[in-house]
This record gives structure tokens, sequence and C-alpha cells, in this order.
């Protein structure tokens, strides 16, 4: 055991080096910092916003840095991972993929923070409890993908859901946002209830909730309909938290109603933690059924790269259109995971070019605020978030760099040649038509097609259009009537999102060089992860 | 329970026999099988008392007496950790829950039966099916030759004290991680109701203690000379006057 002669391991060093060696230093950074910051909340309730902040930032730091220490020492330094104890190595267990997804998923949540406290705050939401949210929640999803058992899957997924549930409801005098938060949350329930309902299914198959020990039982069974009845279960709760269609309901209006900050964790950090979690059920202890999930899976993604696709078209709200692209954005990831193994590197590939174009797009988002037009009796001026694209009209005037920026990003998602997404989504089609999916490649390219359209819409607002100089004139009796405010948008950044804004900049542009060295470091991690496969 | 059905393949000779001569019955049974079937008794007597009666908070209280009685019938079967667990959280937590709510939104019986008929047939419906497996599952229903039991559960050993222990001894080695998480998703919940429904409120009268221990007599009480039958006129301006601020 672990705490054998707890004494000598700490004064000798010797339990740091197991408890770094297992691979659980990220879950256990983000636990004690989460834990310290509960009771500094607790017993310091205002105003010391800032500090708490800074201090989730820096946790989140390190549980990414040990997660990529301990991914480089599994990788490069083949190093054999050190036996869990039984009790915990029933219940998890740490692969090369796992590490790879732990080590990202907080810095994407670590971007939610550090772009959003002057947004917080010009909102009246600065408090500490939105920082706990958001390390609990980055919690649930590393526990989630370190889980070799059905119970710890369950529970580090309620621990992020529960989580989410709040944040979205976090603006709570606004109207939209509770709304988001209770359909969020009674929907989330249905479908976690689902999910609970397939698990409970396979346990009374297998006798076992760990995943090996299902995979070994389902391996040598005639499949019957109470093995398919919980598979279709299972793959509806997952498929709910990738926001893949038909259970994709809640995105455009969570996403909407949300706080900016928050849709932002949601489609960054949330989408790659759901398709950790569709990798992990359905290439672990569900394998042995692929022959059963690869149609479902397909139509899955057929459903919701056209739903999502054809549903963006018309949306004149950012924050929905966004929502519905990433209905598209999980059909694309669903059509990997239906290649198999083989589909994986492409598939990671592709998601980390969505999560950066849409950190950069996010950031943009939340840099900027519209002036309000009346309010002239409150003492500061009341700013209302960027919401349609019609206000993005003649940004490219009055804030080049900015524009430049959220175009690069835009056609990035979109999958224009240079940019870093056109080399996710040609090495993801690629891979689906080596596996002689004709058709369904050409499902996918007909998206690729109808969201060129409603992304080139955002970019064209921001460069075509001409600005409405009617909005801007309304508030003319402040000093608004000056030439560079003509544009209703008022830019109010801080040193984190233009920093974030940079590094993503560089990272969307950086990948067109590091392409292959990135592809071979993921098909490394997917082999080391799955070697019997 | 598991001694009567292990002596009686189906419960149903047991039932007719009730009906035809229930003392005769009573001296078959051995304590054990009384026991049982006194407080099954009462759990169902208790289950229709919760549907039938007029007040909700009568209901209320034979939901907390359906409560008891089934814990009891967990206890008769050996499973005490479960007897436990349904008073403290259903009889501790829910049903005051339940008593709260019902005495607080002062619920008006007539509209809540107004649906009433109009509900029935898919009641019935609903209700039927229900009735219906349970009579299938008592018809095919036999007893195993080998029941199940908790110490098969994980790695600990079959001659266990009791399945408090045996639970308890699973919970906290071999799934630590599991139970640990699930406390941290009720700290999270937790969170989540304060950020939600706290909200400081102006104008407010809270306690303040510091104002009450450093109160003085000199402060608070007055001394007035009154001759018998005599009122002093601010006396009787001010003395039913509420308390001060910070004075409770």
């Amino acid at each position: 055991m672990i705490l054998d002669n707890l004494g000598t391991k700490i004064a000798d060093g010797t339990l740091g080096m197991q408890i770094f060696a297992s691979g659980l230093m990220p879950q256990l950074t983000l636990l004690i910092a989460g834990l310290v910051l509960v009771l500094m909340v607790a017993f310091d309730a205002r105003g010391r916003y800032r500090t708490i902040c800074k201090l989730g930032e820096l946790a989140l730091v390190a549980s990414s840095v040990s997660a990529i220490a301990s991914l480089y020492a599994r990788l490069v330094c083949d190093t054999s991972p050190i036996a869990l104890p039984s009790g915990i190595g029933h219940l998890l267990a740490v692969t090369p993929l796992s590490l790879l997804l732990n080590a990202t998923i907080p810095l994407l949540s670590l971007c939610g923070l550090a772009t959003s406290a002057r947004w917080l705050r010009a909102q009246g939401l600065a408090k500490g409890e939105f920082v706990l949210l958001v390390l609990f929640a980055t919690l649930g999803m590393q526990l989630m993908l370190v889980s070799n058992h059905f119970l710890t899957l369950y529970l580090g997924l309620e621990l992020q859901s529960l989580s989410f549930y709040v944040l979205a409801a976090f603006q709570r005098d606004n109207r939209q946002s509770a709304e988001a938060g209770l359909k969020y949350f009674l929907l989330g329930s249905v479908a976690s209830g689902l999910l609970l309902f397939g698990i409970a299914l396979l346990y009374g198959l297998t006798g076992g909730l760990n995943f090996a020990e299902i995979a070994h039982h389902l391996a040598g069974k005639t499949l019957a309909i109470p093995e398919q009845a919980a598979l279709v279960f299972v793959l509806a709760g997952i498929a709910f938290k990738l926001a893949a269609v038909p259970f994709h309901l809640w995105t455009p209006d969570v996403y909407e109603g949300a706080p900016t900050p928050v849709t932002m964790i949601f489609a960054t950090a949330g989408k790659l933690a759901g398709l950790g979690l569709f990798i992990l059920v359905l290439f672990s202890p569900l394998y042995p059924l692929i022959s059963q999930w690869q149609p479902l899976i397909a139509l899955l993604a057929i459903a919701s790269l056209l739903i999502g696709s054809l549903g963006a078209l018309r949306q004149e709200k950012l924050k929905r259109l966004l929502g519905f692209s990433a209905i598209a954005q999980a059909g694309y990831m669903l059509l990997g995971i239906t290649v198999g193994v083989s589909g994986l590197p492409a598939l990671l590939l592709f998601a980390f070019t969505y999560v950066v174009a849409s950190v950069g797009i996010f950031t943009i988002l939340l840099a900027f605020h519209e002036k309000a037009a009346v309010s002239s009796a409150a003492s500061t001026p009341i700013m209302t978030p960027l919401s349609t694209i019609a206000q993005l009209r003649g940004l490219s005037a009055t804030h080049p760099a900015w524009a430049g920026a959220l175009a690069l990003f835009i056609v990035s998602l979109a999958g224009i040649p240079p940019l870093a997404g056109f080399w996710g989504k040609l090495y993801l089609l690629l891979a689906v038509f080596g596996q002689g999916y004709v058709l369904l490649t050409l499902i996918a390219l007909l998206a690729t097609v109808i969201g060129a359209f409603y992304y080139l819409k955002v970019a064209k607002a921001a460069y075509i259009d001409p600005a409405d100089y009617s909005q801007g004139a309304a508030s003319k009796n402040k000093k608004a009537s000056t030439t560079a405010t003509a544009s209703p948008l008022q830019l109010n950044a801080s040193l984190a999102a233009i920093a974030v804004t940079l590094l993503t900049l560089l990272t969307t542009v950086a990948l067109i060089g590091g392409l292959i060295p990135l592809t071979k470091l993921l098909s490394r991690v997917v082999t080391a992860t799955f070697p019997t496969i | 329970m598991g001694e009567f059905a292990k002596r009686h393949q189906s419960p149903w000779p047991i039932i007719v026999c009730f009906a035809l001569n229930f003392s005769k019955v009573v001296a078959l049974l051995s304590p054990i099988d009384f026991l049982f079937y006194l407080f099954a008794g009462f759990t169902l007597a208790a289950g229709v008392g919760v549907i039938t009666a007029r007040n909700p908070v009568y209901s209320v209280f034979f939901l907390i007496a359906a409560f008891l009685n089934a814990a009891a019938l967990f206890l008769l079967a050996g499973a005490e950790f479960l007897a436990f667990i349904l008073i403290i959280v259903y009889l501790g937590a829910v049903a005051v829950l339940f008593l709260f709510v019902v005495m607080m939104l002062d619920i008006n019986l007539a509209t809540v039966r107004a649906g009433f008929v109009r509900y029935l047939p898919i009641a019935a419906v609903v209700g039927g099916i229900f009735a219906a497996q349970l009579i299938i599952m008592l018809l095919i229903w036999q007893q195993s030759e080998t029941p199940p039991t908790l110490n098969a559960l994980g790695n600990s050993p079959m001659n266990q004290p009791n399945n408090v222990y045996a639970l308890g001894r699973v919970l906290y080695t071999d799934y630590f991680v599991a139970f640990q998480t699930a406390g941290i998703i009720l700290l999270i919940a937790m969170i989540g109701a304060i950020v939600l429904t706290l909200r400081p409120r102006a104008g407010i009268k809270t306690q303040v203690i510091s104002q009450q221990v450093s109160r003085k007599s000199s402060q608070s009480v007055r001394l007035v000379d009154l001759k018998l039958g005599q009122t002093h006129p601010t006396t009787a301006a001010t003395a039913p006057t509420e308390p001060q601020e910070g004075s409770a």
C-alpha cells in the first residue's frame, strides 16, 4: 500500500516520487488547491477576487505542468508506470492519452479564468466561487478521464456537470443565464440518468464495473438485446455531454444564455473532456461491441454534421452560432471515432485546432463590450457584452488588429487552407476516407462547405459590411461623436486577454510548421494508450 | 423474511390462512415470522393511510410510520445498514422536509384533487402495469438455493460481524477514491446553492452580539415613581414599544 511506513516515506521523499510517478499529481494539485481556496473564499468573502483568481490560475498551471511532466516521463524517458495500489488501481488508470488531455484541459480552463476577470468585474460577478467552480469542474473532467471504473467515471462526470450547471446560472440576475442553468441542469440530469441506467445494465450483464472486467465479459458473449440496450443508454448519456445530435437541444440555448467566459469553458475544456469520455468509454470497456457501436456513432456524426451546419446558417447571435458550430464539430469528432483507433491521432489533432481557434474567438468576444446607448443615470456606463454578428460591423476600421485575429480564427475554424484548422480537418477526412467511408467523407465535405458560409459571415461583418453609424450616434452626449468610436464596440481587454489572443494566434499559425512532429506525438500517445487494439 | 421464505414456497397459503383462522395461524408462526407480518401489515396500513388521509400533515405522519415499519422489516432481513439509512435519511431528512413544505405551502386539497377524474385512465393503466408486474413476479418467484449475501461484496472476509462493518470496510478501502469524489460533489452542491441563492439584502434585522453584550442597564432601564392607580404619561406612551434593535 502507498500508505505503509508513511513517516519514513515522507522523510526520504519516496512518497512524493510515488505520487508523481503514479500520474495522479494533476488531480491532487487541483484537489488541494480547490479545498484551500474554499476556505479562503469562506473566510474572506469580499474583495479578494484578484488573489483567489491568481491562486486558481496557478493551480491550473501546476496541474497542467505536472501532467506534461508525467507524459514526458512516460513517452520520452520510457519509465513504466508504477502499479497503483489495488484500492486506487481498481478505480483509476493513468494512460498517456489521459495525461495529454489532462495537460490540455487545465490550460483551457486557465484561458477562461484569465480572460474573464475584467468581464466578470464589469458584470458584478467577480466572486471567489467562480474560481472554485472552474477548479472543481476541471478536477471532475480530469478524474473522469483517468477513470478505470464506471463508478469513478460517473462521479467525475457528475462533478464536472454539477459545476457546469451552477456556472451556467452564475449570472443569476440575468433571466437568460438562469434559464440556461435550469435547462442545462434538467436535461443534463436526464442524460446522467440514462448513462446511469446503461451502467446499471452493464453491471447486471457482466457483474463488474471495472473497464477491464466489462471488456473481458463482453468479449466472449453473443450480443443480445440487453447488451444493445446498455450500449444505447451509455451512448445517449455521453453523447449529451459532447452535444451530438439528437442530444444537442440544450447547446444553443446554454451557449447563448451562460456568461461568456463560462461558454468559453464549455466550448473548449468541456468539449475536449466530452471527446475524451467518448474515447475512454468506447475504446476501453465497450470495445468488444465495436461492430455494434460503429454504425450508431456514424449516424450520430451525420446527424450532428448536418443539423449543426444547417442550424448555424440563420443565426444572428454570435454565441448561438458558436453553439451550432459546436454541434457540427461534435459531428466531425464522432467521424474520427467511427474510424476506430487508427483515426484517433487525426481526431485529436482536429480537436486541438478546434479548441485553440475557439479560445481565440471567445477571448475576442470577451474583449469587447457594446457601449450602452442610454442609462445616463448610472455613474459608470453599463457595458453589455458583444452578442450579435451585426455588432461586429466596422471592426476592421476601428480595431484592425483584433479584427485580423478574429478573421484568422474564424478562417481556421472554417478550415481554409494555410491555417491549422484546415490541416486538422484534412487529416481527419483523409483518415475517414482511408477506411473506405466514402459517404461519410462526402457528407463531411458538404458540412464543411456549409460551415465555411456561416463562419465567413462573421468575418464579412467585421471586414466588408459598413459600420452602422446610427447606433453610435445615439450616445452622442458622451464623447462618442469623435470619429474613432463610430463602431458601437469598445475594447475592454485585459492584459491576459491580449496575451491569450497572441498565444492562440501563434499556435494557429505555428501549427502549420509543427504539424508533423505534433501528429507523430499524437499517434505515439494513441499507440501507447491502446497497445493491444 | 429469509427464514420464512425457506419454509414456504409461496406466501399465498399463509395469506389465505390468515383470512380463515387468524389465531391458529399466529400460533403456527415463529416469532420472526410473526414480527414480519406485524410490521408488513403496519407498513401496508400506513401506506393506505398516506393516500387516503384528508389532511396532508396526517399523510406525512403516515409516511413516517411506513418508513419506520419498513426499517423494522430491513432489520428482520438482517440488513441493518439499510434500516439505519432509511431512518436517518428518510425519517430524519426527507419526511421532515415534506412536513416543512406541507406546513409552509398550505396546500389546498381541493385543487390537488381537481384533476383526479381526468387523469384516472392514465393512472389506471400505469397502476395496472405495475400491478401486473408484481403479480407476475409473485407467480414465478422462487427462492434461490444459495441466497447471495452481502459478504460476497469485494474482498471482505466471510465472517463479518455485520454488514455495516462490511460496507464500511469496502467503502473506506477499495472505494475510497469514489467515496471522496462523492464528498466533493456534495461540497460543490453546497457551494452552488450558496452562489445561486445567497444575496446581501438591505434592511434585514440581524442579531449583533457585541451590541447586546455592551448594553448597560443605565441605557435600557428607567426607574419611574408611580403612585397607586396612576399612570405615568410618558410610560403609557412608550411602554408597549417594540424592543430596540439589538436588544433581542
